[in-house]
């Protein structure tokens, strides 16, 4: 059988080898019987995604769901919570892939409602890897909450929105794509993204300052299968299926962390300042997150009438307990993808599984 | 019959005027935005998503019959100038039934994804605002269906010859930009 | 049939299809529609029909090619650029060919507030060539020399050409603007020396001087520069003063060009309006065919068409220069025909991964291509800028004539382009020192 993974990364980006490896892993899984072939961007763009593996143009894709409020709210939801890997019990480099177990976890196990949300899109959920951390990357430096008065931010989605509102900075609506330029020229003061897309964009060679804990939060990109094509597979093929897809959960969440770290080694070298955001800044973020964390049910409950927000936060938050422990020594992305297995997709029922 | 030809004409016109305040709605909007952040650190709320979404698909999907009633669309007609007149007619026949189709086909592609988001009642998410999009969806079938009825009613007035009231000439179009 | 063969059918069809006349877009979508549903079965060309048109339009990025379309149209109608080319005439009215000169210049000018070649062809073809006229200047060199210093427009940005590049090709639409500022005015100095060498072999070509322009006229004639050169500082300004980013420069230019219009009272609401009229018609005969394009690319990429024509133009071209004389050959070949924008469009779907492999820089062949689609733009027998002038000119000049002015500014365009092959960093360094 062969299959089609549409990636809406660029074609030699690091995710996109990840993909490619994937594809590796499905044919030998399968004992050669499924074959995956990977079109970087030159089959469906991230806005196509969803919409093209719900018609089958693809089979297999990397879904930002964040572009979907209404098709994916309950997704959405639990992606929003992960600004609480930044409260302290929580906080490390790896975090990202602690939110990336507990939240693939809590919506296989604990979800129905996104079981029903994934299937109207006429898809199967395949696992979903976090970014590392949303931090601040500044042309001009911000010591105290007092500095981002007026500042104007890049937020990439609701909750850098929100916190930029809260802190009384501006929060300015940009595409990724246009990033750096408006940094550049100063149209933004600062962007709001993770520390790989510090290195992917190229704001190292544009940004002076950059400031771990602020304002924290990840974004989550979900994989998903057409459901036809899923069904399609035997058990057996589903099964590796399965296991592919742990690895490219563990691949995607450790190839960002890699790509953080070189952006941390250079830093230094291009005269930036790259640095934990003072004590004052990530006392005020820990506060913010831990009233937003309410809020976030409040928004979901009145916009999209999601009544298990609160639940489902008390839920990740000791799921992100649980994870913390389990991947804190984790030293390769091999060794993740054998947690994630052993932990999650490996008990998975196959035959009732995306039905 | 000519009556038809005025009528789309008519609706092409209306289009058009619908289309050009478009134009001058988005210039506004994104100036204001620009000033808006820029002086007074407040932008506009939604420019982005409300560019990309409402005044892009007019400009594109509501102007492609006002195109095709002036003849805009782009085509090469180096090697049918060559002909005779009447292959040459036949061709230009086949190639209006070609154009209907396809018009039709992204009209019911278009109407399929407008009734799959409205049902959804889809929205997108800008800043802490959400805007809801799912009518725009309902602009590309619209304005697809109505090249479909200019380009069909132009291939029945050839084939039959009879004389038909569209506007056709636009000298100042005629300047197409590349 | 095997997948690849199905995709190098739809391209045949396709060919044949332009070839008899249908537009170019629907062309396009109407075989990739065919193709997908022979391909993949209805579901997926169904699929591939509802997402693509309304996805690929709803683009934030495009939104910056009406905003410029705009800005150009509403200087054409209210002849923003009129006082730019007087200038450039008082102060070059001693040079031999000075008016043909001052039209380059003109040109120049107008191409920082016009994403287009023909727009500025057609707006330089008005003032300049009555004048050259008047002046007794062969109708050959009046008339050739606006038809070609109206590509210039499709180099110095604002490029709906580069614009589009640059959306298709994921590279900053800014930096490229910066590369086409370079290209765009060598082009210029290229011609002026044509104009010299032409005047200075046969004095006839423009046998009247005006040597008598005293100083207070010249810098009386700077005082009508104002219009274009606000429009420009504010655009240029704006944009590297951190006001506004490149995608909101279009519309930005646009309203600074009505408010400047009207504060020189050239602005009628008649005007206003066909200049939106136009803006609109032309985005969307343009969007339609990048629509088509895009659903080519899916077709291409499915069949594996695409992949078996890029390898096979790498394993053919076996070195970078022989790859490069194929790859001018072919739009030499096409721009005789083609529009520019559809033949890009066309062939970009293939062209970009041999680049890609290539190992050239994408930014530098976005300029080397526009360069080439614009020489296409006066290359008979299809050649839009000429049938502009044409247009202009109406009975007193013959097309052949304007064709036979063209071939001296071709040459020296075919010596640029390989002047920009041999020395990428011609193009490069300006945007690499300014990122
Ligand atoms: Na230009
Ligand atoms: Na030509």
């Amino acid at each position: 059988q062969d299959l089609t993974f549409a990636g809406g990364w660029p074609p030699n980006s690091a995710p996109t080898a990840k993909l490619e490896e994937f594809a590796k892993a499905v044919e030998e899984n399968s004992g050669g019987d499924v074959t995956v072939k990977v079109f970087p961007l030159s089959l469906l763009s991230f806005a196509e995604a969803n919409a093209g593996v719900r018609d089958g143009i693809a089979d297999i894709t990397a879904n930002l769901m964040a572009y979907f409020p209404q098709e994916f709210s309950h997704f959405n939801m639990l992606a929003e919570f992960s600004e609480l890997v930044e409260l302290e019990e929580f906080s490390s480099e790896m975090s990202s892939l602690a939110f990336t177990g507990a939240i693939t976890e809590y919506v296989i196990n604990s979800c129905p409602d996104c079981k029903e949300q994934i299937k109207a899109q006429n898809q199967v959920y395949l696992g979903a890897s976090s970014t590392t951390s949303y931090v601040l990357q500044c042309v001009v430096p911000i010591e105290t909450v007092a500095d981002l008065e007026g500042k104007r931010i890049r937020a990439a989605g609701a909750y850098w929105a929100r916190w930029a509102e809260s802190v009384g900075a501006v929060p300015v609506s940009m595409s990724i794509n246009e990033t750096l330029e408006g940094l550049n020229q100063g149209v933004v003061d600062c962007t709001a993204s993770n520390t790989a897309d510090f290195v992917n964009f190229g704001f190292i060679d544009v940004v002076k300052y950059l400031y771990l804990g602020l304002p924290g939060a990840q974004f989550n990109v979900a994989y998903t299968m057409n459901r036809d094509s899923w069904n399609s597979l035997s058990e057996d093929n589903k099964e590796a299926m399965l296991k592919s897809a742990a690895k490219l959960n563990a691949d995607i969440a450790y190839v960002y962390i890699e790509e953080a770290r070189v952006g941390k080694e250079r830093a230094p070298n291009e005269g930036i300042e790259y640095v934990e955001a003072s004590d004052e800044l990530v006392t005020m973020n820990r506060e913010f997150i831990a009233e937003d964390k309410d809020a976030i049910a409040e928004i979901y409950k009145e916009r999209f009438s999601i009544e298990s927000g609160s639940e489902a936060a008390d839920a990740l938050t000791e799921l992100l307990g649980k994870w913390t422990e389990l991947t804190k020594d984790v030293d390769s992305a091999e060794a993740l993808a054998e947690i994630y297995w052993n932990e999650i997709y490996s008990k998975i029922d196959v035959a009732s599984y995306g039905q | 019959m000519f009556q038809i030809g005025r009528l789309l004409s008519n609706l092409a016109k209306l289009a058009s005027l619908l289309g050009a305040i478009c134009v001058v709605l988005m210039m506004l909007h994104v100036t204001g935005d620009v000033i808006g952040r820029y002086l007074f650190n407040a932008p506009l709320p939604g420019t982005t998503v409300i560019v990309a979404h409402y005044y892009m698909i007019v400009l594109v999907f509501i102007a492609i019959g006002v195109a095709e009633e002036k003849r805009s669309h782009i085509s090469v007609d180096v090697l049918t100038d060559l002909l005779p007149d009447r292959p040459r007619n036949v061709l230009s026949i086949l190639s209006g039934i070609l154009t209907v189709a396809v018009v039709v086909i992204i009209a019911i592609g278009g109407w399929t994804e407008a009734v799959k988001k409205t049902n959804m009642g889809a929205t997108m998410e800008q800043g802490s605002q959400m805007i809801d999009i799912w009518q725009s969806y309902w602009l590309l079938p619209l304005g697809a269906g109505l090249m479909a009825l200019i380009a069909g009613y132009r291939v029945i007035t050839q084939i039959t010859g009879w004389r038909n009231g569209l506007s056709e000439t636009d000298i100042n179009a005629k300047f197409i930009n590349d | 049939m095997t997948d690849p063969q199905i995709g190098l059918t739809g391209l045949a069809i396709l060919i044949a299809l332009i070839a008899v006349r249908v537009p170019i877009g629907i062309a396009l979508i109407g075989v990739s529609f065919g193709g997908l549903y022979v391909l993949m079965g209805p579901r997926v060309a169904w699929g591939a029909m509802s997402i693509v048109p309304y996805q690929f339009t709803s683009s934030w990025i495009l939104s910056s090619i009406p905003m410029f379309l705009f800005l150009g149209f509403i200087s054409y109608h209210t002849q923003l650029t009129r006082g730019m080319f007087n200038a450039a005439r008082v102060w070059l009215a001693g040079l031999p060919g000075g008016l043909a000169i001052a039209a380059i210049f003109g040109s120049a000018g107008f191409a920082a507030v016009s994403g287009s070649s023909i727009a500025c062809s057609a707006a330089m073809g008005r003032i300049a060539i009555p004048e050259m006229m008047k002046h007794k200047y062969h109708p050959e060199l009046a008339t050739s020399t606006v038809a070609v210093a109206g590509t210039i427009g499709a180099l110095i940005p604002p490029s709906i050409i580069l614009i589009l590049y640059g959306v298709i090709a994921q590279i900053s639409i800014s930096q490229l603007f910066l590369g086409g500022v370079v290209a765009g005015l060598l082009t210029a100095l290229g011609y002026i020396i044509v104009v010299l060498v032409r005047v200075w072999l046969n004095p006839d070509l423009a046998p009247e001087r005006d040597t008598s322009v005293s100083l207070r006229e010249k810098i009386f004639a700077l005082r009508e520069t104002w219009p274009i050169f606000l429009i420009m500082i504010g655009i240029f300004g704006g944009l590297f003063g951190g006001v506004f980013t490149p995608t909101e420069a279009g519309a930005v230019g646009a309203s600074l060009a009505c408010l400047v219009a009207i504060v020189s009272g050239q602005m009628t609401l008649d005007r206003f309006l066909t200049a939106a009229r136009e803006t609109l018609t032309t985005t969307a005969a343009l969007l339609i065919i990048a629509i088509g394009a895009s659903l080519l690319t899916r077709f291409l990429a499915l069949s594996g068409a695409g992949d078996f024509l890029s390898e096979g133009i790498l394993s053919v071209a076996t070195n970078p220069v022989l790859l490069m004389v194929g790859i001018v050959v072919v739009y030499l070949l096409m721009g005789m025909f083609l529009e520019p924008i559809g033949s890009m469009l066309l062939t970009l779907p293939i062209i970009l991964p041999v680049v890609d492999a290539s190992g050239w820089s994408l930014l530098w062949f976005g300029i080397v291509l526009t360069k080439l689609l614009e020489i296409g733009m006066i290359t008979p027998p299809i050649g839009m800028n000429v049938f502009v002038i044409k247009s202009v000119v109406g009975e007193l000049v013959k097309i052949s004539a304007i064709f036979r002015g063209v071939v001296w500014f071709i040459v020296m365009d075919l010596i640029l382009v390989a002047i920009l092959c041999a020395y990428p960093d011609l193009v490069l360094w300006l945007p690499a020192l300014l990122n």
